[in-house]
């Protein structure tokens, strides 16, 4: 499998001119929606995060440092203290990173043995086990995460069934706590977890499991030496896509972990509500958070690449 | 050919000899199955098979597509189970141990061949996951390398190699941890004609030096007479014959062994006298209908009026220019073909059946006739042999 797909990619022939002519015309209207509706938001965030703010929200046309020194730097009250690195939004965004990362590592326990279920599955059946995966996804998150709040406050019936069965003998306080916010995020973003694994098991040949097997491996080293290092692709693709917006995530934080597990999400959200708002330091927080995003994909890029070059 | 083929041969031909090595000379048995059967939902891919194969012996199994060779072979690596009957290696009962437990290693039709992997690291890989040392491990596998000429290949990954190195890699990495049988799944069916017959020796030559026991699973004839101590031809999950290359292709039981391998002459006929009957080996007369009296060898007990087909190759039957006496077959000769070494002749004979004829293009047996002549038809001695329908 594995030789097929790289000696056709070694025999990919250079397209002609206007073969590629053709094609860059037929992504013209792609291009325009990503320019348009990516390039120019993200360019105003970052224009906007370098100017004044105006006090009952927008902007006022002149250029200021001022966004970003506030997310650094404590200057007091008055703004007349010499600087000292101010921790609070950092510790918003460190927070914000643990919860996405447990959040993810949930995804990923629960996530790989159900994508590893329906790949092997027999092949009739596992369009239908797909698509019940993702039948929940067909209602809006807004009323998912507000359900699942319903269904874990204290005298919700997640206590009520597991105090009926004895399981438990007091309720378990989970609303407003950060395991809360993790199960929202998991239970937001698991589908894109199982997705990309699914795809990547799937295409795993097993007769390969059976040549370990044959060579003496147990099962369990045949998932660890053999399946694992084939789909680990899917598995990070996986991740990233849970990561990512578990990271901006502001509909669990808000609903399910109260004012006390704010997390990015709701911090820029704040900044562009009502009048209170400080739309250039919201940007200033975004392009932070998208610098962020993009080391991660970059540093995941770049470990990809060495590894195809020392293939 | 090797020394245990001939010994076969001599034994298949002459009972006497048979009966002494099969009850005095205690034979090492590496495989033995006993009434094994495999049913699927909705097909018989095994029917009750029985068969022992024999320490450091070269073994195929030999059918057509579909007829149950990688079942068995996958049963016996534990990759599936039975629905009926044993499998005892080396006297004990397999039954119970898991594919990874079982000293067997296969070599896969697709060679399977793990991509993530070096091709030392593919070799290294079951003798890792047996808990050999390290220093063994590395000297073993060099060996190995040494054993399929890829030395030079160590580091590269299974995508980097040619169809031919990947089957070595294959073959190495299963020879590796040193396993009481080898089994081969066609190994050779995805390689060119010239490498496949450079490869049949090579494999040959490794199974004789590490003198493991092979089961080699093929549907080309030509592969398994060629490289095998014995021959096990299947059809439909049923195990037709077993012998050595000589016996299946001199000895065939039945039609479909006959017909399965190389191309013969089946001629209707009817028993009218048995000469000798030696249980395995009979000889026997048979009147070919419409043409004549013949007599034929056959390996099971018959009854004179036992009707059947006579079968005879065509390189053991020869065009004789002129009718020499009455009794003699003959026939019209129709074509002539040029095959380079040999010249093949179709014969219309009197009772209307076609013969095929093959003989060698040297000066002494050349064809002079030509199309259109009557010709006499002579056999070689033994070479006609009873079938029961
Ligand atoms: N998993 C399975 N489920 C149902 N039927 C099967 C299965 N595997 C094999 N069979 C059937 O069992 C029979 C024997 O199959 P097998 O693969 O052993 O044939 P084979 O002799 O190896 O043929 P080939 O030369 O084409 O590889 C076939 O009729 C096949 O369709
Ligand atoms: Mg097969």
């Amino acid at each position: 499998m594995k030789s097929q797909s790289n000696s056709q990619q070694n025999n990919i022939v250079p397209a002609n001119a206007t073969f590629h002519n053709q094609k860059n015309k037929l992504l013209l209207p792609a291009w325009l929606v990503i320019g348009f509706f990516l390039v120019v938001p993200v360019l105003m965030m970052l224009v906007y995060s370098f100017l004044t703010k105006e006090f009952r929200g927008g902007v006022i046309w002149e250029f200021s440092l001022a966004a970003y020194d506030q997310f650094f730097f404590d200057r007091g009250l008055f703004g007349d203290e010499p600087a000292k690195i101010d921790w609070t939004y950092i510790k918003i965004y460190g927070r914000s990173a643990l919860q996405a990362l447990i959040a993810t590592l949930l995804c990923l326990v629960i996530g790989f043995p159900t994508a590893y279920y329906i790949a092997t599955r027999p092949v009739r059946s596992r369009p239908l086990w797909v698509f019940l995966i993702t039948i929940p996804y067909w209602v809006n998150l807004l009323i998912r995460t507000v359900s699942m709040k319903f269904l874990i406050r204290d005298n919700g019936p997640l206590n009520t069934w597991l105090l009926q069965a004895g399981i438990i003998d007091q309720p378990i306080h989970l609303i407003n706590t950060n395991l809360a916010v993790q199960l929202g995020l998991f239970y937001s973003y698991l589908p894109f977890m199982v997705l990309p694994i699914y795809a990547s098991i799937e295409r795993f040949d097993f007769s390969l499991s059976e040549a370990a097997a044959d060579l003496y491996a147990s099962r369990w080293t045949t998932l660890r030496q053999i399946i694992l290092p084939m789909v680990k692709p899917g598995i990070i693709a996986g991740c990233i896509l849970v990561f990512v917006p578990s990271l901006g995530a502001f509909l669990a934080p808000d609903l399910l972990g109260g004012a006390k597990n704010f997390m990015i999400g709701s911090l820029i959200e704040e900044q562009f509500k009502g009048n209170a708002g400080n739309w250039p330091f919201g940007a200033a927080s975004s392009m932070i958070l998208l610098i962020i995003v993009l080391l991660v994909l970059l540093i995941y890029a770049r470990n990809e690449s060495h590894a195809q070059g020392a293939r | 050919m090797n020394i245990t083929d001939q010994s076969i041969d001599r034994n298949a031909n002459s009972p006497e000899q048979n009966t002494l090595l099969t009850t005095d000379v205690p034979v090492d048995t590496a495989i033995d199955i006993q009434n094994l059967s495999k049913h699927y939902t909705d097909v018989v891919a095994l029917d009750n098979i029985s068969l022992s194969i024999k320490d450091k012996e070269f073994f195929t199994l030999l059918g057509p597509s579909g007829c149950g060779k990688t079942t068995l072979l996958r049963i016996i690596a534990g990759f599936e189970s039975v629905s009926a009957g044993k499998v005892f290696l080396h006297g004990k009962s397999i039954a119970d141990l898991p594919a990874n437990k079982r000293p067997i290693n296969t070599v896969f039709q697709q060679y399977s061949l793990f991509p993530h992997m070096s091709v030392a690291d593919n070799i290294k890989f079951g003798m890792q996951m047996k808990g050999s040392s390290a220093s063994h491990i590395n000297q073993r596998c060099e060996q190995m390398l040494a054993l399929v000429q890829l030395s030079d290949y160590a580091t590269r990954k299974p995508s980097q190699l040619s169809g031919g190195q990947a089957q070595r890699v294959a073959l190495a990495r299963a020879l590796a941890p040193e396993p009481e049988v080898l089994l081969l799944d066609e190994p050779l069916s995805a390689l060119d004609l010239k490498l496949r017959q450079a490869m049949r020796l090579e494999l040959k030559q490794i199974q004789q030096e590490t003198g493991i026991t092979f089961i080699f699973v093929t549907h080309d004839q030509e592969e398994a007479l060629t490289m095998s101590d014995r021959i096990a031809v299947m059809s439909a999950g049923k195990i037709q014959q077993i012998g050595s290359a000589h016996t299946i292709y001199e000895k065939p039981q039945n039609r479909f062994v006959a017909d399965f391998i190389g191309e013969t002459n089946m001629l209707e006929s009817t028993v009218t006298q048995v000469i000798d009957s030696k249980g395995s080996s009979n000889a026997l007369v048979c009147e070919l209908t419409g043409l004549g009296q013949i007599t034929a060898s056959s390996s099971a007990d018959i009854a004179p009026g036992t009707t059947g087909s006579v079968c005879i190759r065509p390189e053991h039957i020869s065009i004789l220019e002129t009718a020499h006496n009455e009794s003699q077959l003959k026939g019209t000769l129709e074509q002539l073909v040029y095959m380079g070494t040999d010249t093949q002749a179709t014969i219309r004979l009197t009772n209307g059946a076609s013969l095929l004829v093959r003989s060698p293009n040297s000066a002494a047996q050349k064809i002079t006739a030509q199309p259109g002549d009557t010709v006499g038809i002579g056999t070689d001695e033994n070479a006609a042999r009873f079938l029961i329908d």
